[in-house]
């Protein structure tokens, strides 16, 4: 029997202080029921402070938790019933992989024929049935964050918290585990919210991300929305990887056309005109995404300008071509065999879709 | 440099064993490995700090096993930057020129260049507490390259960097070495630092090299399983399989599909020691379909979609497996929908189950 609650969660004005500094500033959000979350920043956003205010750990200073329909500031940790899974996986270490299953539902005092059934529930879910005698020193580090998923979903709380559970695993681990973990959010049908610093994450993982910066929320929104019309710098800078290059220039108007000027080359955005009238003449940033820069003797894309090739990073399935651009780099991905040397001058051509435009001042998108 | 028959058993939680490295004049070679693979131990072996049980270590054409690490002329650079704290940016690049008697003037003029060079002549006048994680590592490599000694040793040098600072000095590194123009010796466990800056790479395992290869034999080439999974992610997809003929038709067959390899089917039987095999296929070498559109197609389901931004990995359950697929840009699909998956041919790799070398 799966019971299911309506379990969105709600912040409203939420902050949250620190002595003088603010953690969380005036924070508003709506996680949707049955929705995978992601909370996403640099350490010290406030993305982890948020996360323990829903769970009850933090008291906030300002606003409202809802979780359901329900106002929870109020309301103990274990009568919110949110279950939180941590970055170290906090095992008993004398009880077998069984009873740390089970240990949630005992102190529930649940019948111990459920408790059973439940237990085997779980371990399939989380494959590790062929576990379930051993202790957590026999375990390696991806089967001890499984078992600690676990203990957390054992219980089918209305909210799933995890606060950044997969960043002590190895590299190829954490790939995997991501994967598993979408699947089971799903599985499961229950409302998650994930706290992380690894963009990747986020994007791979999440129905909707909420980028943070300095207690703020940048913007939320869906991955693929957050990734191709971020809102400001800060948004555009932080995912992706590797990351949107930033080209400063000045927008200017000369012989009745509009152009950027970079002082490297200019570039004439004219058929942009009038979402850009207002900017006319001040400093702004041209963003271009690498996997959206195509290389070649010649220019090939609406928009076009030269480089000297600064350095080549093969990557395997794929390579990086540092372009020394003035005094910043521009990085195009290429296919893995892709032919240029050092010091090659070669045509950085995209497409009038796939560029921003930042206004330096603001920071805000504007194009 | 060379090292020869180089091995390290005793006194050490990372030993070597018998290991043979040539290194080109003014090469950027790289160690790479998971840790307590003897990567480390490796280059302090190298540096003079550790004492081989065995084997010949070279520099130039001098033996150089009897030198002090001194007298060895190489600089180590090392993950944890290790700066003095009472002294500012200058007083610690000119610490090794201090150490060595180096003139005033020389010493000034020293210590412009490589600030230049690092982009860190702004901050001469700070002390390390002033300074973020990446300046005070590029600091530390400023100490290390004043010197110009005749071999840098550098380990896991961008480890404690974030992910994205780590992309950035990759590059700032490569191209430095270049315009050095100078002997690095790198060691590090990730796998695209080491194929985006070196020119050869030693896969190093148990405190052996198993490979020593380009970025693009590394990748393309494995030598067996456990190059061909430390290297590449999403990692290379794996199916266990038996060789079978019919009908003058041979193919390899796994629980999940069947597929022609006619082709290959020599190749294989002559240097197979016997008939199971594990066939191995990147993630970015296989292409989804959602019609069966020809022969020697895996039938699967798509079980989870992880977009990234520039690329898309789809999870496929194949059976009880996950194939993870990379595919460019982004792909509408549902979870729960049927799909078919092609393999490049070209591209795959057969291993033996036995002895784990590469086959084809």
């Amino acid at each position: 029997m799966v019971i299911h609650y309506m379990a969105r969660v709600m912040v409203k004005n939420l902050t949250k202080r620190f002595g003088k500094v603010t953690a969380v500033n005036r924070l508003n959000l709506e996680v949707e029921d049955k929705k995978f979350v992601c909370f996403l920043g640099p350490s010290g956003c406030g993305k982890t402070t948020t996360l323990r205010m829903i769970a009850g750990l933090e008291v906030p200073d300002e606003g409202e938790i809802y979780i359901g329909d329900e106002l929870v500031n109020d309301l103990t940790p274990a009568e919110r019933d949110t279950a939180m899974v941590f970055q170290f996986y906090a095992l008993y270490p004398t009880l077998s992989v069984y009873d740390n299953l089970a240990f949630p539902l005992r102190t529930q005092k649940i019948p111990k024929g459920d408790v059973d059934r439940r237990v085997r529930e779980v371990a399939d879910i989380l494959g590790v049935t062929k576990m379930l005698n051993l202790k957590p020193e026999q375990l390696t580090p991806g089967e001890s964050q499984m078992v600690a998923l676990g203990r957390a979903i054992i219980r089918r709380p209305r909210v799933y918290l995890l606060d950044e559970p997969l960043t002590n695993l190895d590299a190829k681990l954490r790939a995997r585990m991501r994967a598993e973990l979408k699947r089971l959010q799903k599985e499961l049908g229950q409302t998650a919210i994930y706290v992380t610093h690894d963009q990747l994450e986020a994007m791979t993982m999440a129905d909707k991300i909420a980028v943070m910066n300095q207690g703020a929320l940048q913007e939320y929104d869906t991955p693929d929305n957050i990734y191709n019309h971020p809102k400001n710098l800060f948004v555009a800078g932080f995912i992706g990887s590797p990351s949107m290059n930033f080209i400063e220039g000045t927008l200017k108007e000369m012989d009745n056309k509009l152009y950027l000027d970079s002082g490297e080359f200019q570039l004439d955005v004219t058929e942009f005109r009038e979402l850009l009238e207002e900017a006319k003449g001040r400093e702004v940033i041209l963003g271009i995404r690498p996997e959206h820069i195509s290389v070649g003797s010649k220019p090939s894309g609406a928009y076009a300008f030269q480089g000297e090739v600064y350095v080549v990073e093969p990557l395997g399935d794929q390579a990086i071509l540092d372009f020394k651009i003035g005094s910043s780099i521009v990085r195009a991905m290429v296919p893995p065999h892709f032919k240029a040397d050092v010091g090659d001058r070669l045509w950085l051509s995209f497409s009038k879709e796939n560029f921003q435009m930042v206004d330096k001042k603001t920071e805000e998108v504007i194009l | 440099m060379r090292l020869k028959n180089l091995s390290k058993k005793a006194g050490t939680l990372c030993p070597v064993f018998d290991v043979n490295l040539e290194v080109a004049d003014k090469e950027f070679v790289t160690l790479l490995a998971p840790s307590g693979s003897g990567k480390t131990t490796t280059l302090r072996m190298i540096a003079g700090l550790e004492v081989p049980d065995e084997g010949e270590i070279y520099i130039g054409d001098e033996l150089v096993n009897d030198l002090t690490p001194a007298e060895r002329d190489t600089a180590m650079v090392f993950q944890t930057y290790a700066l003095y704290p009472h002294l500012t940016v200058r007083g610690n690049l000119a610490s090794p020129l201090r150490a060595r008697k180096t003139p005033q003037n020389e010493m000034d003029s020293r210590i412009k260049d490589v600030a230049d060079i690092l982009g860190i002549a702004h901050l001469l006048e700070k002390y390390p507490t002033q300074l973020s994680g990446g300046e005070m590592q590029r600091v530390a490599i400023g100490r290390a390259i004043i010197r110009r000694p005749r071999v840098y040793l550098l380990d896991e040098p961008l480890t404690n960097l974030d992910a994205k600072l780590r992309v950035h000095m990759r590059a700032e590194l490569k191209r430095l070495q270049k315009e050095l123009g100078q002997t690095m010796i790198y060691a590090t466990h990730d796998e695209l630092e080491a194929l985006s800056m070196s020119d050869r790479i030693a896969v190093m395992r148990n405190g052996r090299i198993v490979q020593y290869g380009t970025s693009e034999e590394i990748f393309e080439h494995p030598k067996n399983l456990s190059v061909a999974t430390f290297v590449g992610t999403p990692t290379m997809n794996l199916f266990e399989c038996i060789l079978s003929e019919k009908a003058g038709q041979a193919y390899l067959e796994s629980e999940v599909f069947k597929l022609n390899i006619t082709e290959l089917a020599e190749l294989i039987r002559d240097k197979a020691a016997g008939s199971e095999f594990i066939l191995g296929i990147r993630p970015s070498d296989l292409t989804i379909h959602t019609e069966k559109a020809g022969e020697d197609l895996i039938q699967g389901e798509i079980y989870v979609l992880e977009p990234m931004g520039a690329a898309l990995v789809v999870d496929v359950k194949v059976g009880q497996e996950l194939v993870k697929v990379k595919v460019p840009g982004s792909l509408s699909l549902e979870p729960g929908r049927k799909v078919w998956l092609a393999f490049d041919k070209g591209k795959m790799h057969v291993f033996s189950k036995k002895t784990k070398e590469t086959i084809v």
